[in-house]
């Protein structure tokens, strides 16, 4: 696998941030790392933060592994 | 002692027409409520569905409505163990759910989540509410299993934590009092019921002690977190709180124009718990509500986990953000403890004076696997106030376990006089999560095999973990600090280079068990 994208990186790091555990994958879904729904409030926030944008809160919800977030950050920008 | 279904008996006597539980729509505005009456007699039908189900799980989807809050209770006065899963499932927490519910084979049949939880686990008997049942609670014994819940932390594997009435009933007790909470206290939670904040601390805690509290769906407030400060506001809500990021999100998304003529005057207790509390968040929080008579002495840090059912310190209320400084950071002080608690040396369970940062331990009768709780947090005391600071470094998160290196290296090193004089033992990343391994010293390398064989067992016998491998090497291998402290981290990098037996590890061999 290519190794991530700069904003892919990011996402990883907020994953890893809230998770305790590496993210080094841009398939790395977030639930299946032990994400749960009030987690990836606290993820979307720390992404929020990151790139200096606005996200649905529940964004989470529906778009789950690091790729999926990334490019829904990519395509906003 | 009064157990929780005694009291909702005796409650719906006394007062039947009280309002027990309200539900709010997405808005935040009520849209039903159960009197202290109508909540006995829907608990009271499906505690007849369960009657077959004494002591055996029955697992709830756990939702802000009537059905799913009767079914609750219902699991209470049946002597069943309630496990309160999400609503919404993707299909990998399905099967955590199931792992944790091993034994579960019914479902109350409380709506269209239940027959979505039902038809994916498969095999599972719906258990539907009989009408004409008159509320008759089993007697429970204190040490019976209560709830099922699955810890909240942020481990891969998940455990289910089994609470009893026991622990359900100290607990409760323990916040009542530090959040003041008695029979005129108005709760509004959004707080989700499959976790232990929402079902505990909020609406079992509202049960107990008789207070009102009304509840709006998780979703509804993340989407729109200005609906639960009006609903707050318009209910005269007194205890009203969630984790750090609802503050947080409260301070992002909700504009000042959006609180005109709201009165948070009567909030007391603005509670934030279930991770790291951070100071500027609350006080951000506080000076947009100040306008509108929030107080900010109302702000409760706390801590808790559900090994200990949920809470373990906080309050007493009216004490607002208390911080210190610790390693050049701000931290927040999460209130007096409620049980025991005290810091103790993370190597060796040694207590530690106050002041001093260690690890967090928590006696009581809230504590689930008690006698005592190595939380694997690190804290500190400050004149009988508790800071945490952060988890501990090394410690291995394994099968939703907390394992403490030092432990199971002491637990090595004795097993045969061959095996020493260092050890490291840490994780590495599995198929299946965090994997442990161990690096140990080995004064006679010719019965290499025999000493593997020895400390495996002894290792598998004492901590119940299987190690993925043990590598032996020479005295002098394992890396240490120049006094002389094993460095873990350094030995698992060597690890994983392969710089310690000379080739890649994945290449070698995995250890016999």
């Amino acid at each position: 696998m290519s190794p991530l994208t700069p904003a892919e990186a990011i996402v990883a790091r907020a994953f890893e941030e809230v998770l305790a555990v590496p993210v080094r994958d841009r398939d790395a879904d977030f639930f299946e790392l032990g994400g749960d729904s009030f987690l990836a409030v606290t993820a979307g926030l720390i992404i929020e933060d990151s790139f200096g944008i606005e996200l649905p809160v529940d964004l989470l919800e529906d778009v789950t592994t690091v790729g999926e977030v990334a490019a829904w950050v990519e395509a906003r920008r | 002692m009064e157990t929780l279904p005694a009291k909702l008996v005796r409650r719906a006597r006394e007062a039947p027409a009280r309002p027990a539980v309200t539900f709010l729509d997405a808005a935040g505005n009520d849209a039903e409520t159960l009197t202290a009456a109508a909540l006995l007699a829907g608990a009271g039908r499906f505690a007849a569905a369960f009657a077959a189900e004494r002591g055996r799980p029955v697992l709830v989807a756990a939702e802000p409505t009537a059905a799913s809050v009767e079914a609750l209770c219902g699991c209470l006065l049946a002597g069943a163990i309630a496990v309160p899963v999400p609503a919404a499932l993707r299909p990998r927490a399905f099967e955590r759910i199931a792992a944790v519910a091993a034994g579960g084979e019914a479902v109350a049949d409380t709506g269209a989540a239940a027959r979505r939880l039902a038809g994916a686990l498969g095999g599972l008997r719906l258990l539907a509410p009989v009408t004409d049942a008159t509320p008759a609670p089993i007697p429970v014994a204190p040490a019976t299993p209560a709830l099922l819940q699955h810890t909240s932390g942020s481990t891969s594997a998940p455990k289910g934590v089994v609470v009893t009435h026991r622990n359900l009933e100290a607990n409760l007790a323990m916040l009542a009092e530090g959040f003041g909470a008695n029979e005129h206290s108005r709760i509004v939670s959004w707080l989700p019921l499959h976790h232990d904040m929402g079902l505990v601390a909020q609406l079992l805690l509202a049960l107990d002690c008789g207070a009102e509290v009304a509840l709006m769906a998780p979703l509804a407030f993340v989407r729109r977190p200005e609906a639960w400060l009006r609903a707050v506001a318009r209910e005269r809500a007194t205890i009203a709180g969630g984790p750090d990021f609802a503050y947080d999100l409260c301070t992002r998304r909700v504009r000042p124009e959006m609180l005109e003529g709201l009165d948070f005057s009567a909030w007391r207790v603005a509670f934030c718990g279930a991770e790291p509390v951070r100071p500027a968040h609350l006080r951000r929080f506080a000076a947009l509500l100040a306008p509108h008579g929030f107080d900010a002495s109302a702000l409760l840090p706390c801590y808790g986990l559900a090994e200990a059912t949920v809470y373990v310190s906080g309050g007493p209320p009216g004490g607002g953000l208390k911080t210190r400084l610790s390693a050049g950071r701000e931290v927040a002080g999460c209130g007096r403890p409620a049980g025991k608690v005290a810091i103790v040396d993370p190597a060796n369970g040694a207590p530690l004076p106050e002041g001093a940062e260690g690890e967090i331990r928590v006696e009581g009768e809230h504590v689930t696997a008690g006698p005592a709780l190595r939380t694997g947090d690190l804290g500190f005391l400050a004149n009988g106030e508790l800071f945490v600071t952060g988890r501990i470094k090394d410690l291995i998160i394994h099968r939703g376990e907390n394992l403490h290196p030092a432990d199971i290296e002491a637990t090595i090193l004795a097993a045969d006089p061959a095996l020493g004089p260092a050890g490291a033992v840490f994780a590495v990343d599995g198929e299946d999560g965090e994997e442990v391994v161990a690096v140990v010293e080995a004064r006679r390398a010719a019965a290499g095999d025999a000493l593997r064989r020895i400390a495996l067992r002894a290792v598998a016998e004492t901590h119940g973990v299987r190690l993925r491998r043990l590598l032996l090497v020479p005295p002098g291998r394992v890396p240490r600090t120049t006094s002389g402290k094993v460095r873990r981290a350094a030995c698992r990098e060597l690890y994983r280079a392969g710089a310690l037996d000379g080739g890649a590890p994945a290449a070698a061999a995995a250890a016999e068990g």
